[in-house]
């Protein structure tokens, strides 16, 4: 009797130990003290089986079945060891073999020399749950640059268990969801294709120590102003996180080669006219300007933008809507923007900018007409007779919304001394950038995928999507009715006929 | 080497004068065919709807490869996976049952020859019961066009060649199992179960980061088919099919060698 218990406790603690392991890894919470019951109760069975049994044990142990049982114990190991090391192996290898027609999971030559000469390691956060289709084509992509030689890592981030990281990159999960980084700096990926991961990794290479110059002398607000509301502290601080380095700039003999972009951020004094000629100039030669502008206040630049096509209103914006009616009359509140790369994930998140100026899009022979990126509402006008109180809406000399707050004008200049292309941006406001309110709703992304456009290169690597050639199948409904009939009726039938055949033959034999 | 043969030959003969690999072959043809003529039906309604819609840049990425035969390549290996346990069961508990197990181990064949011919005799079931579905491809073939062809044949090929490892080394497992016990159901039934678990160990993976994952996905048997099924392919996924037959054979021949040690 004694001895049958514990036979059965011996099995049972067979089980218990051989599952614990699988266990472990099946319930995936880590270690549990349940676990180190589960043991030493296998462990204990098993020594009572052994205590019971032990005629049996020392008759096995003793047999001739022992060398068999050792042996195999021995065998099974060393070749399960051997396998784990094989696939540890090829999986660090990366071999593979391409055998699409297209050459479709091969990368483009200029992919393959652009993560050659990265500098430093590149790593991908992907904001994606891993098992998503959009993180496994990711996942693939980047194994090909490292198949490539590459030092790049990817890493899945699931958004709704870090919504911290979420918040640290600001990503919004409609726009883009994939920051490459490198050292201190990180790009976006516009889309999840070789072409955009590639264009990425350049910009990581060529950016390095990209400099925007921000123009001082004429009252405009102090980058190094980390406290005072106007102030631009947190602006550059915003830029530093994206690779850029923002230097004062005061203009006197010209523009320095390495300027990325140049700001011009609230002049409360004009500018003069040598100052104006020498930003027109580098506009010309490929320059890329933005310009913040503040109403009741004269810049002296505003001929030099009008002969862009952007007109500057001497006005005031007054918006009366629910979303400012607890900030005040002048504070426009936006969510109207263009098509255009700087705004293309907003959607219609809001954009605050308190006493702004409006702008206007002007038709200009041989200019190409510029883009109003940033419209009011509806509700908004312009007063033109704001140094009035109260200020009341006057039908005939103002303008209703929805008025332009910003624009933006774009032309090609080949052979340009800073770019093939020249960029102007301007706003109607610079109060949205600043300390106070740069924070507010989407205001910094607006304001930081300004400078990302004006300082981006033109340059960029065009590579073709491979895809497998095209093809199609039209069927008429006899063609329709064959290929079902064949493939789910008649194919399966005969081979079940067979069968049947088979089986009676049998019987009958 | 002759014996081996004797032994493949003599098995498979077994087969094709037993039903049960009729009824697999015809369970495979059924699934398979459901899965082909879906996955062709939505094909087609999505190229309806793009012409309709005059997307030409969009009907230029549709290919019956990419949108038919991929997808169904995947579909397949559930269908394999399904099966196999029903074509591996008899191949040592029916010796067992019979009581011809005993005999053929007093016999000068070596337990290594008789594991090597009954292996042999499954591949060639296994490649009959992919061939038969090679209809799917040779169909759209036949009825589909494109500037260089309908399908894409060597991405078909290979995704072929990845099922045949999933099944071989299936295959392989299935075998081990039925050299354990005299009861074909049992042999089966185990052989589905461990089939399903490796199939099913990768959905956890979405749960951990890092090497864990790399680990549940790396043992997970249908993730090494992807690069196959889109016609790549990969040391890995070679080496990982290899592994499984490796293991279910030796553990086969040492079973065998057990039950002579019994004896």
């Amino acid at each position: 009797m004694m001895k049958t218990i514990g036979q059965v406790l011996g099995a049972i603690g067979l089980v218990f130990l051989l599952t614990t392991p699988v266990m472990y890894f099946a319930v995936g919470a880590g270690w549990n003290w349940l676990f180190t019951v589960q043991l030493i109760l296998g462990g204990a069975f098993i020594l009572a089986c052994t205590l019971t049994n032990l005629g049996e044990v020392s008759r096995v142990a003793t047999g001739r079945g022992t060398f068999y049982v050792a042996f195999t114990a021995v065998s099974s190991l060393a070749v399960l060891g051997l396998l784990v090391a094989g696939n540890y192996l090829a999986y660090s290898s990366d071999l593979r073999l391409d055998l699409t027609k297209a050459r479709i999971f091969t990368l483009a030559p200029d992919s393959v020399n652009t993560v050659n000469e990265l500098p430093e390691p590149v790593e991908v956060l992907a904001f994606f749950r891993s098992d998503t289709p959009q993180y496994q084509h990711l996942e693939e992509l980047v194994s090909r640059y490292r198949r490539a030689g590459g030092a790049i890592s990817i890493q899945a981030v699931d958004p709704d268990r870090e919504p911290e990281k979420v918040r640290e990159y600001n990503i919004h999960l409609r726009g883009n969801r994939v920051v490459v980084r490198m050292g201190e700096m990180s790009e976006r990926l516009s889309d999840l294709s070789e072409e955009a991961l590639t264009n990425a990794l350049l910009r990581l290479t060529r950016g390095a120590g990209k400099r925007v110059y921000f123009t001082t002398g004429h009252g405009e607000s102090g980058l190094d102003d980390d406290h005072d509301e106007q102030g631009l502290g947190l602006a550059r601080m915003l830029m530093e996180n994206e690779g850029l380095e923002a230097v004062p700039l005061r203009i006197t003999g010209s523009i320095p080669e390495d300027a990325a972009a140049v700001v011009v951020a609230g002049p409360r004094r004009a500018f003069l006219e040598p100052e104006v000629e020498l930003l027109s100039d580098y506009l010309e030669g490929g320059g890329r300007l933005m310009v913040l502008l503040e109403p009741m206040a004269e810049s002296g630049l505003e001929d030099f933008l009008e002969s862009w096509g952007i007109g500057v209103e001497d006005d005031l914006v007054v918006d009366q809507n629910q979303v400012t009616e607890l900030m005040g009359p002048f504070v426009t509140a936006s969510a109207s923007y263009a098509q255009h790369e700087i705004t293309e994930a907003f959607d219609a998140m809001l954009t605050l900018f308190p006493t702004a100026r409006s702008l206007i899009a002007l038709d200009i022979e041989d200019v190409k007409r510029p883009t109003p990126l940033v419209l009011t509402g509806r509700e908004a006008w312009g007063s033109k007779a704001y140094r009035r109180s109260p200020i009341t809406y006057e039908p005939e000399t103002d303008r209703r919304g929805p008025l332009p707050l910003a624009v933006v004008a774009e032309k090609e200049t080949k052979g340009g001394a800073w770019s093939p292309q020249a960029r102007l941006l301007v706003f109607g406001d610079t109060d949205f950038a600043t300390n106070a309110w740069a924070r507010q709703a989407a205001n910094s992304d607006l304001f930081l995928n300004s400078i990302n456009w004006m300082a981006g290169q033109v340059e960029r690597i065009t590579i073709r999507p491979r895809h497998r050639p095209a093809s199609q199948i039209i069927l008429t409904e006899e063609q329709r009715t064959f290929l079902s009939m064949f493939s789910i009726n008649i194919l399966p039938l005969l081979l079940a006929s067979m069968g049947v055949a088979v089986w009676v033959l049998r019987k009958n034999r | 080497m002759k014996r081996t043969l004797a032994i493949a030959r003599k098995e498979i003969i077994a087969y094709f004068t037993t039903p049960i690999a009729y009824v697999v072959f015809a369970a495979i043809t059924v699934l398979g065919s459901w899965f082909f003529l879906s996955l062709l039906g939505q094909f087609q309604r999505h190229s309806f709807e793009l012409t309709r819609m005059g997307r030409d840049d969009m009907l230029a990425h549709m290919n019956l490869t990419d949108q038919v035969m991929v997808p169904l390549v995947m579909n397949l290996a559930l269908v394999l996976m399904m099966s196999v346990p029903f074509l591996s069961m008899r191949l040592l508990s029916e010796e067992k049952r019979q009581g011809t197990m005993e005999l053929l181990l007093t016999t000068p064949v070596r337990p290594l020859e008789i594991v090597a011919g009954k292996y042999i005799a499954a591949l060639a079931i296994l490649t009959t019961a992919l061939a038969l579905t090679l209809s799917y491809p040779l169909l759209l073939s036949a009825f589909g066009s494109g500037d260089q062809g309908a399908v894409e044949w060597p991405t078909v090929l290979c995704g072929y060649l990845g099922l045949f490892l999933l099944g071989a080394s299936a295959m392989a497992v299935g075998m081990f199992i039925s050299s354990l016990t005299s009861s074909q159901i049992v042999a089966a039934f185990l052989t589905l179960m461990l089939l399903l678990l490796t199939w099913v160990v990768g959905w956890k993976a979405v749960d951990v980061e890092g090497a864990a994952r790399e680990v549940l996905l790396y043992l997970s048997s249908t993730q090494h088919l992807i690069s196959f099924a889109n016609g790549m392919v990969e040391l890995k996924d070679v080496v990982y099919y290899v592994s499984y037959m490796v293991l279910g054979l030796f553990l086969t021949h040492r079973a065998l060698e057990g039950l002579r040690w019994a004896a």
